[in-house]
């Protein structure tokens, strides 16, 4: 049986909580204006990094936008961002693609120029340094 | 393999690299992550969407709920240009729609297997076996014990000779560390055979 009143209480409960552990006082899918980012295709590892323009642009982001441009100084992986905004991957994802079309932020594409057997070797001898 | 340079930037991006952790609840995935990361172990959420929803069995409650999904990940600078990240799966069975990300372009996977519910780590053997995936199963020994013979495991889980198998201590960072070894040998091999195979 599902029970319906203690649904209801957990719900109330998290009303109460406007402003969450973050104290954002929005809920994350506000700041993407409901977009879910389940259309945009960058991969958990992709590595993000400001533009050298990114200084430019500051003062016109909010501050989930101005923080994740500070966030990505040096590269950061998409994956890292979200959980250091402390915002769902989807949300992170659809920021990441806004700020890339404004040219705030860059992503870092690897281009494959030699074999995936030479980039494992090269992880191989990585791991065993470890 | 090089990086694009784009002009904006002042210095290229390094090269990422995944690893999956997999295996049953508790079987000490995160604490796998935990051992070896550099940074502080992070969790990332993810919602699932009410279409996924409708298909799993709490979706009774409502289907406009959503369910939050956590991934623990961890970091590894391998070299100046290579970074690896550790992805632990969301561990029950109703987040493996998840696991498509978390693999898609990686490596290989690293199965953690609890001796004492060893059928917990099938769901990971037959993803990633589907997938023809390279993976090894490491046998988180609990009791600090290594009662079980690994070639009694190897009969148990049903897997090839081929898929390396060894114990695997989570907590312990040479465990750790042989364990990621093994599975880039075997990528590595694999990678080998097929290239190979394809002149």
């Amino acid at each position: 049986m599902i029970d319906n009143s203690e649904l209801r209480i957990e719900y109330e409960g998290e009303l109460e909580h406007d402003a969450d552990a973050t104290g954002r006082l929005i809920r994350p899918y506000a700041i993407t204006g409901g977009r879910t980012g389940a259309d945009i295709d960058i991969d958990l590892e992709a590595q993000i990094q400001a533009s050298t323009r990114a200084s430019h642009h500051l003062g016109a982001y909010r501050w989930e936008a101005a923080r994740l441009i500070d966030l990505v100084q040096a590269p950061m992986a998409l994956i890292e961002l979200a959980a250091r905004l402390e915002l769902p991957l989807g949300v992170a994802r659809v920021l990441v693609a806004d700020l890339l079309s404004d040219g705030a932020v860059v992503l870092h594409r690897p281009v494959a120029t030699q074999n995936f057997g030479s980039l494992l070797e090269r992880v191989l001898d990585g791991v065993r340094n470890l | 393999m090089s990086v694009t340079s784009d002009p904006t930037t002042t210095a290229p991006g390094k090269i990422p690299v995944k690893i999956v952790v997999a295996g049953g609840f508790g079987v000490g995935k995160s604490t796998f992550v935990n051992t070896i990361s550099e940074i502080e172990p992070l969790r990332s959420e993810a919602m699932m969407t009410s279409a996924s929803a409708e298909l799993d069995d709490l979706s009774q409650i409502s289907t406009k709920e959503t369910t939050t999904v956590a991934m623990d990940f961890g970091r590894i600078s391998l070299t100046e240009e290579i970074v690896l990240y550790l992805f632990g799966t969301p561990g029950q069975q109703r987040f493996h729609f998840m696991w498509n990300e978390l693999s898609r372009g990686a490596i290989g996977a690293v199965i953690l297997a609890d001796t004492r519910r060893l059928g917990d780590c099938f769901a990971a053997i037959d993803y990633f076996e589907a997938r023809s995936m390279p993976f090894i199963i490491a046998v988180n020994p609990f009791d600090g014990q290594k009662t079980h013979a690994i070639d009694a495991i190897r009969e148990a889980v049903q897997v090839d000779v081929k898929v390396p198998m060894l114990f695997c201590d989570a907590r312990d960072r040479a465990d750790v560390k042989n364990g990621l070894i093994a599975l880039v040998e075997l990528a590595l091999l694999r990678e080998r055979a097929q290239a190979h195979a394809a002149t």
